[in-house]
């Protein structure tokens, strides 16, 4: 029988299935570190944010795309950069609304790597 | 035969030693799980200051891939210390989001033979690694010859010597 493919919608599954191939396992593993270490990176931003630390909060942005951006996981790409835009142009307001999205998207994963892997 | 059977035929031919340089936990977690996969041995490192004293050691990585923005020493200079003061050559791909000409020529400036930008693109950086073992190959090949290209010279010089020597016959 063949086996079924595990399919997590909000990140490209073709860049992860051509690196862990059929391995669920490493692909779980590896999505597990992603959304703690993300989830870190997000609460350094957070700090930035409430302090209007313009300079810091954009480091920790580009620190946040790459593995963002490599893995597919397009909707927070571009999340990211539209709260980067925002704080340039010190809209903090919106930039902490944005932030907001960005952290309900990040949850979403989560939700969603669950769900697909709570045991049968 | 698909791209990616295509793609997975070509493994690493010399199973070189590549140290994976960012700050960003996460994005080495996703490096070392596709290049491992392509058939290498990683070494990972979190600033650019771990990564030179694992470029000093006595058999160090051939080929690097090394990001730019890092803390306590950052990828410019650490490619720039590589090339200045270590006698071995490894293939250095920048891997960064620092984009733009004016950076990419200060890369290749300090010592770059790549430099690709973030967001990966898997099937680029393969083929870029694979064109730096090549590359890195045909250098250890180059080496080799050099220091037997010496030991014929030094082998030449004192059979002159010899036949330079009063008395000395021609034995042909």
């Amino acid at each position: 029988m063949a086996k079924k493919q595990l399919n997590i919608t909000v990140i490209d599954m073709k860049i992860m299935r051509g690196i862990f191939g059929e391995d669920s396992h490493g692909l779980q593993t590896y999505l597990k570190n992603f959304i703690r270490i993300t989830a870190g990176i997000l609460q350094q931003v957070n700090s930035a944010l409430e302090t209007k630390s313009d300079q810091a909060a954009l480091d920790y942005f580009h620190q946040l795309k790459g593995p963002v951006g490599s893995i597919g996981f397009k909707k927070m790409y571009r999340l990211c950069e539209q709260c980067e835009s925002l704080i340039s142009a010190g809209d903090w307001v919106s930039a902490m609304e944005t932030y907001a999205k960005i952290e309900a998207t990040l949850k979403a994963l989560e939700v969603e790597l669950d769900k697909k892997f709570k045991p049968a | 035969m698909s791209k990616q059977e295509e793609m997975d035929q070509y493994q690493s031919i010399t199973n070189a030693t590549v140290l994976i340089v960012d700050d960003n936990e996460s994005m080495r977690d996703l490096l070392r799980a596709a290049i491992e996969q392509w058939g290498y041995q990683i070494i990972e490192a979190a600033n650019g200051e771990e990564a030179w004293k694992i470029m000093q050691q006595p058999v160090p990585p051939q080929i690097l891939i090394l990001d730019w923005l890092m803390p306590k020493l950052d990828g410019l200079t650490l490619c720039n210390k590589i090339r200045t003061e270590l006698a071995t050559y490894p293939y250095i791909i920048f891997l960064t989001q620092v984009s733009g000409v004016t950076n990419i020529l200060k890369g290749f400036e300090a010592g770059a033979d790549e430099f690709l930008l973030k967001p990966v693109n898997f099937t680029e950086l393969r083929i870029r690694i694979l064109a730096g073992e090549r590359i890195i190959k045909y250098l250890d090949i180059i080496a080799d010859q050099k220091k037997e290209l010496k030991k014929c010279q030094a082998y030449a010089k004192s059979l002159e010597l010899k036949l330079a020597m009063p008395g000395a016959k021609s034995s042909g």
